[in-house]
């Protein structure tokens, strides 16, 4: 995968698109995972989630809900939750910067609320998804996972979060979608399985030499997967 | 001046008038907001104030003989029996704003009281010696069962339950079933110690009375007092400068000064007996400091959001497992420390003490708004509700109200607590 580029990876449900995304990111899902991430060229340590933050690696869930905030809690605290160094002095938080960077995620993606102390809950769909979005931008991805951004939110909320990835794109970021269906409808590459070890994405477009070309390798894909060719 | 004749920028600032008393109605909201979501804390802080007149009226009125409620030694008293619940609270809300419960508090309490007289009274050891090791006791029980409800993911319930068992068990076999007592001057002062007059003002006024007001009492309050006040005012200047939103004006002022008054008060009460109880001190600088590392560190935010929401935490990159450990390691550091002020307070290490503490202190967290699900509650809550549950057992043993009543009334109140809660959230 190169930069300025987004990846695509689809499937059906229960096709292992998620399981694969968050077996790379922390291994936060199944066990004995084996494989290797490469982001321009060096290998990095996605062993915990906290690592894999820390190399530039983030994922946005796909279920917000259940997994992406904590909704009882404001629109700052989700979104400096992922990088809380970043807000903080030798551990103590400064709510003015908090504040600050709530604000600036809030105009850079059109966060509509009334004010960036707006519980999460009270949002729409739409809206708690830039909120989640936000939260792992503020750590600084080199690659950002998308699992499915546009699931449950309105019409116009998509258009605006496609344009937030063109935008994240043109910055020189990596952005690997996951989509439900066709791969055709989408990505701009597609990334092959090969000899049942990895999907390795890059294929006729060659793996480039140039340093900011990323290589995310993975292995033995999902579970049930077997031999099938369950990326198209 | 340009700007005033150009009529681009008077739009503007038309514009801006009109936003402004939008974001003024706005603000309004949310202030509306923010008094019906606090309203559970404040709405605490003024039952406590409410509950403690009530006993002061029914004091004076009912029994043959009228007692003040509020008399210097009774005050004292709230403080030398209610400080354990309160230093027990501040760990008990970590924990189950983490999401957890741990019903072995009461147990280990006693095994560290029991631990401590052992090494006091048998082996002699020094207070200096003997409050690190039994701090360094708690903390090792806390991380042993922390260890399963981490690691192993063993529901907290089972393994505190356990653990309730197995150190009332242990508290039987270091005793072996006797009382251990009495203590020397210096394990004792860790509950019935005070801290002694720096001022030692001899005004020619008080001469009438037995004797001086102990003048650091008195000073200490007077300082809380204003810096409560200072600090209020601060933060809210400081969060109107920011726009977030704060309570109404009026209502700011009624609530700090209240709880100034309150504060000097009881520090004038105090001041009349025998000053400030050794176990007061520790218990408020205890309380800042928790106040402090759930509001305003890292540490705490994280514990708040594996409360409220442990898999989005953990997709957040917040090691939950690491913290929920530390959280009752914690837990039986105060757990340790509340055995050891309660032995020295009763004088003597029994087989029997601190049996149903943990149903106290879950209880004052729970009043104290804290939420079974976790993720949410504050602990000055958490004191305030401990408190609640001070004054009701003192102020009942007063009246002469049997225990038998006593525990129907705490556990009605509590169910009240808990009941106005839910019902204030589905609003």
């Amino acid at each position: 995968m190169r930069e300025g580029e987004i990846l695509g990876i689809a499937g059906l449900m229960g096709s292992g698109r998620t399981e694969l995304a968050m077996s790379i990111f922390g291994r936060s899902w199944g066990r004995d995972i084996r494989g290797r991430v490469r982001i321009g060229g060096r290998e990095i340590d996605v062993s915990t989630v906290e690592k894999a933050l820390a190399s530039g690696l983030a994922y946005v869930t796909e279920d917000r809900k259940a997994l992406g905030l904590v909704l009882e809690e404001p629109i700052v605290t989700n979104i400096t939750l992922a990088n809380l160094a970043g807000v903080s002095r030798r551990g103590v938080l400064d709510p003015q910067a908090e504040q600050g960077v709530a604000e600036r995620f809030r105009q850079a993606l059109g966060i509509r609320t009334p004010g960036v102390f707006q519980r999460v809950v009270n949002l729409s769909g739409g809206n708690q998804q830039k909120v989640l979005l936000s939260k792992l931008l503020f750590t600084e991805p080199r690659v950002l996972i998308l699992d499915e951004p546009t699931r449950g939110i309105d019409v116009g909320a998509k258009f605006e979060i496609y344009g937030i990835m063109n935008r994240l794109v043109a910055e020189g970021r990596g952005v690997v979608m996951i989509l439900l269906g066709d791969a055709r409808a989408s990505g701009h590459v597609r990334p092959h399985r090969r000899d049942g070890r990895g999907a390795h994405p890059g294929g006729a477009r060659g793996r480039g030499g140039k340093s900011g070309t990323h290589h995310v390798h993975h292995p033995a894909g999902p579970p049930e997967g077997g031999g099938r060719p369950w990326l198209k | 001046m340009a700007e005033m004749n150009d009529p681009a920028a008077r739009i503007g600032s038309g514009d801006r008038t009109v936003a402004g008393l939008r974001e003024g109605a706005a603000a309004i909201a949310e202030g509306r907001g923010y008094l019906r979501e606090n309203l559970r804390e404040n709405g605490m802080i003024f039952a406590l104030i409410a509950i403690v007149a009530f006993f002061v009226v029914i004091l004076r009125v009912v029994p043959a003989n009228p007692v003040d409620f509020l008399s210097p030694t009774n005050i004292t008293n709230l403080f030398l029996q209610n400080s354990h619940v309160i230093i027990m609270a501040l760990g008990m809300l970590l924990v189950i704003v983490a999401g957890h419960i741990d019903l072995s508090v009461g147990s280990v309490a006693a095994f560290t009281g029991a631990c401590a007289a052992v090494m006091t009274v048998k082996w002699g050891w020094p207070v200096w010696a003997v409050v690190p090791a039994g701090l360094a006791i708690g903390a090792l029980i806390g991380a042993a069962q922390g260890y399963w409800i981490a690691y192993w993911r063993i529901p907290s319930f089972i393994v505190t339950l356990a653990g309730m068992l197995v150190f009332r068990g242990l508290t039987l076999w270091t005793l072996g079933g006797q009382n251990i007592g009495p203590f020397d001057r210096e394990f004792q002062s860790l509950s019935t110690g005070y801290v002694p007059d720096f001022v030692g003002l001899a005004l020619p006024e008080f001469e009438a009375f037995a004797r001086q007001p102990n003048w650091t009492a008195l000073a200490v309050a007077l300082i809380a007092a204003g810096a409560i006040l200072w600090m209020g005012a601060r933060a809210r200047a400081r969060n109107i400068a920011h726009g977030i939103a704060v309570e109404p004006q009026g209502f700011f002022w009624l609530r700090n000064l209240v709880i100034a008054a309150a504060i000097i008060f009881v520090g004038w009460k105090l001041a009349g007996f025998r000053g400030i109880p050794n176990v007061a001190v520790s218990m408020a600088v205890l309380t800042i400091l928790y106040a402090f590392l759930t509001q305003s560190t890292v540490i705490g935010r994280r514990i708040y959001a594996i409360g409220g929401n442990l898999k989005a935490a953990r997709l957040s990159g917040i090691n939950a497992d690491r913290l929920t450990f530390l959280c009752f390691v914690n837990m039986g550091a105060l757990a340790a420390l509340a055995g050891m002020v309660v032995t020295a307070r009763l004088n003597s290490a029994t087989p029997k003490a601190g049996t149903g503490f943990e149903l106290d202190v879950i209880a004052a967290v729970f009043i104290g708004g804290a939420s079974m699900s976790g993720g949410s509650g504050k602990i000055v809550g958490a004191v305030v509700g401990a408190l609640i549950m001070g004054v009701m057992n003192n102020g009942m043993s007063m009246l002469g109200i049997g225990v038998d009543y006593q525990q129907v009334i705490k556990g009605l109140v509590l169910l009240a607590a808990v009941i106005f809660d839910v019902y204030n959230k589905s609003k």
